[in-house]
């Protein structure tokens, strides 16, 4: 194998495993087991005189804004969480109020929170840790409440399903101290990565991504005893008769290219399309250097041994023309004519093997010394003159 | 393609929630696509022209090497010897013995093709079939064109030029991806959501597995095609007669790898057991659509260059394009780019097939 493939074997090789390292989490992500620890019917809708599972998650809701002054759209929605839940303490998070939580509870996060690139990361980030210290359920301003949560709050811990895979952040719920809440805290710090497009930067670093990405992890190595995240599926979460949560206008974070990212999805073929397509520029280009460098290298080769045979003519040549030296080539002081032939005919049968030698690099038949030899032709045997 | 995605989508099916009655079919599909290939050895007979029939030949050793640059003095003097010593003795096609490197070579080959095309029946079942055949054959063009020049199958003779051609027939396809999404989006087939702007389309991700699915399973052709021009056409003595044998022996290894997961899909296989039309279908889909290509993809690598049949892949989009507007006239919408996209795909397919073209001596 030449060296030059060689070496694009092990690039190519190398670059294949650092992609999979890097997106192994994301790759895993396209096996959808939501359902696997959904909320089932009878734990969100028990029949009647059905036994009475006991709460454990706390009756607190969190929501946060950057101040007090919540916007008109989500004051309703708000309001209805308030109304139906008159037995729930309700926090709203200010800004103010995370960074001092923050500062007093985990300091060791804070420069990372101070330094987050888009204020979502933040309003993301601070929901992990209020619900790992005090438990409760956190819901974004935009879910307005449609009915009690309290059937939500026998599990240890829950999230919704999101489309198309994963699980998101908008709707959260645990007991203080869940496993899964405080891997999702240390692992903040970790996924704190600019991905230059603002909407995969903030979904992957503190976002549902994040989540559903460090969600997999979780499992993959073994739920802890009364560990396990419980799913809310779609149906229960909104736009059905006994869903818990209703949708007002959201994504307050979302620019122009959460936009563009979003409609990626209605031109799912093309994206897999565009996908192989630089895949194969990718390698197909590499074939191109590749040959080039071959040609390159056969040229120099080439090159190199003309030069070398046109010195060495040169020398011997110049040997040549000297008596004393070409009496003691020849080994014959004697015979110098006949001498003199031979060397001839020696020289003629060498650039005839050069000629050939040319003409086989050149994949044109060419004939065998020894088979000339054979056959007893008169330019290589007689020697009679 | 066509047939198969009506046979995977049936009302009948779609009712079925049960993902085990796809799965059936999947394999069943997968099973009837290759026991149809039991039947090329008997219509190659028909081939008289190209030697089917059995005929006194000189058999070229399996695995023997045909690249004229690689040869030496000592190996073309000991292939003289071997071509001459079977003089007068008639080998019959089929006659080849079941050595175990033969054994290997085609257990290899059937793997190689068992997961593209289980890849593919999977696909088909949970995507229209325009968006498997596109996918599928981007896919294989792109590995078979890619692998034939690293495997030394083509010449190296204006790559850059064939580069930008074929770069820009992907062009071409990545254009009618991306506007197919819009023409069924103008054609009622897809629809978005006002108050979010999302696609309403509950299989989305569907799609994508599907689409990633067959991409990467096709992959495979690559390596496959490579070693059936390296095995099995590295000689113009080995008869289409004897080729075909071997691809029966290969799809018949196919069926018999696909036999133990029959128990565990019975209830698939039942339900369509006494369904004559499914049968019909899918018979004469294979024997009228599947069979017939595999001959002529045979015949045009036995007769042209192995990359002249890379063109094939770009075709196939082509005419499936067509025939989707053919069989839902009403349903389809068709847009400027899109037309563009197909011109663009149809010029570079056209040049590809000039330049690669060049009949085996």
């Amino acid at each position: 194998m030449r060296k030059e493939l060689k070496y694009m074997i092990y690039g190519n090789l190398t670059i294949l495993g650092i992609i999979l390292y890097v997106t192994f989490d994301l790759l895993t992500l396209a096996i959808d087991d939501t359902f696997q620890d959904a909320l089932r019917e009878e734990e969100l809708n028990p029949p009647q005189g059905a036994e009475e599972r006991p709460m454990l998650i706390p009756k607190i809701i969190h929501q946060t804004y950057k101040t007090e002054e919540i916007p008109d759209v989500w004051k309703e929605g708000q309001q209805r969480c308030k109304d139906l839940h008159p037995d729930y303490e309700y926090i709203l998070w200010t800004d103010k109020m995370s960074v001092e939580f923050i500062e007093k509870e985990y300091p060791w996060f804070l420069d990372t929170f101070k330094n987050y690139r888009y204020p979502i990361e933040r309003a993301d980030a601070i929901r992990y840790f209020i619900l790992s210290y005090y438990g409760g359920v956190y819901i974004d301003l935009d879910d307005g409440c449609e009915r009690s949560l309290d059937r939500l709050l026998t599990v240890p811990a829950f999230a919704r399903k999101t489309s198309p895979t994963g699980i998101s952040n908008d709707v959260l719920g645990s007991v203080p101290g869940h496993p899964f809440f405080d891997k999702l805290m240390h692992s903040l710090k970790k996924y704190d990565r600019n991905w230059l497009v603002p909407y995969i930067t903030i979904m992957a670093s503190t976002g549902p991504l994040f989540v559903s990405m460090v969600w997999k992890q979780y499992k993959r190595w073994g739920v802890p005893k009364d560990g396990v995240v419980r799913i809310l599926q779609p149906a229960d979460y909104k736009m059905h008769a006994n869903s818990f949560f209703s949708i007002s206008k959201g994504s307050s974070w979302h620019m122009g290219d959460a936009k563009f990212v979003k409609s990626l999805a209605n031109h799912i073929l093309a994206c897999v399309v565009a996908g192989f397509v630089f895949a194969f520029f990718v390698l197909y280009s590499e074939y191109c250097f590749y040959c080039w460098l071959c040609s390159r290298s056969t040229a120099k080769k080439s090159a190199a041994s003309s030069t070398t045979a046109t010195i060495a003519g040169k020398v011997l040549n110049f040997f040549r023309s000297i008596p004393m030296c070409s009496r003691g080539v020849n080994f014959d002081s004697t015979e110098r004519l006949a001498d003199g032939q031979l060397s001839d005919q020696r020289s003629s049968l060498n650039e005839r093997q050069r000629q050939n030698r040319i003409r086989k690099d050149s994949n044109l038949p060419f004939s065998f010394l020894l088979s000339d030899l054979e056959k007893n032709d008169p330019n290589f045997t007689d020697l009679s003159n | 393609t066509k047939c198969l995605s009506i046979l995977q989508t049936r009302d009948g099916l779609e009712d079925n929630d049960d993902e085990k009655t796809h799965q059936g079919l999947m394999v069943l599909l997968t099973f009837i696509y290759f026991s149809s290939w039991v039947l090329l050895k008997p219509i190659s007979v028909f081939f008289h022209g190209e030697g089917g029939d059995v005929k006194s030949y000189l058999a070229v050793p399996l695995g023997s090497t045909t690249d004229v640059e690689l040869q030496s003095f000592s190996e073309e003097h000991e292939n003289t010897a071997a071509t001459a010593a079977p003089v007068g003795a008639a080998v019959s096609p089929g006659g080849r013995k079941f050595t175990v490197k033969y054994v290997a070579k085609l257990l290899t080959l059937s793997v190689l093709l068992l997961i593209p095309m289980l890849s593919y029946t999977m696909a088909i079942s949970m995507s229209p079939a325009f968006d498997v055949s596109l996918i599928q054959n981007t896919s294989i063009f792109e590995i078979t064109s890619l692998l034939y020049g690293v495997c030394g199958l083509t010449k190296r003779r204006n790559l850059l030029r064939n580069f930008v051609v074929m770069m820009a027939a992907l062009f071409g396809i990545l254009i009618v991806s991306y506007t197919k999404a819009t023409c069924d989006l103008l054609a009622g087939k897809l629809s978005i959501n006002e108050s979010t702007g999302e696609l309403n389309d509950p299989f989305l991700f569907d799609r994508l597995k599907s689409a990633l699915l067959c991409g990467l399973g096709a992959l495979t052709i690559g390596p496959f095609a490579v070693l059936w021009n390296k095995w099995f056409n590295n000689s113009k003595n080995i008869t289409l007669t004897e080729q075909c044998s071997h691809l029966s022996k290969i799809g018949f290894t196919c069926m018999i790898c696909l036999l133990p997961l029959f128990p565990s899909l019975k209830d698939a296989i039942s339900f369509v057991y006494k369904d004559q039309a499914f049968w019909g279908i899918a018979i004469s889909s294979t024997l009228l659509g599947s069979l017939p290509a595999v001959l002529s993809l045979l015949q045009i690598n036995r007769r042209t260059n192995a990359e002249y049949a890379t063109t094939i892949n770009l075709g196939n989009i082509i005419f499936m394009g067509i025939s989707d507007w053919i069989f839902e006239p009403k349903q389809t919408t068709i847009i400027r780019w899109e037309v563009i996209g197909y011109v663009i795909l149809s010029l570079c397919c056209i040049i590809l097939s000039m330049v690669y073209y060049n009949k085996k001596n």
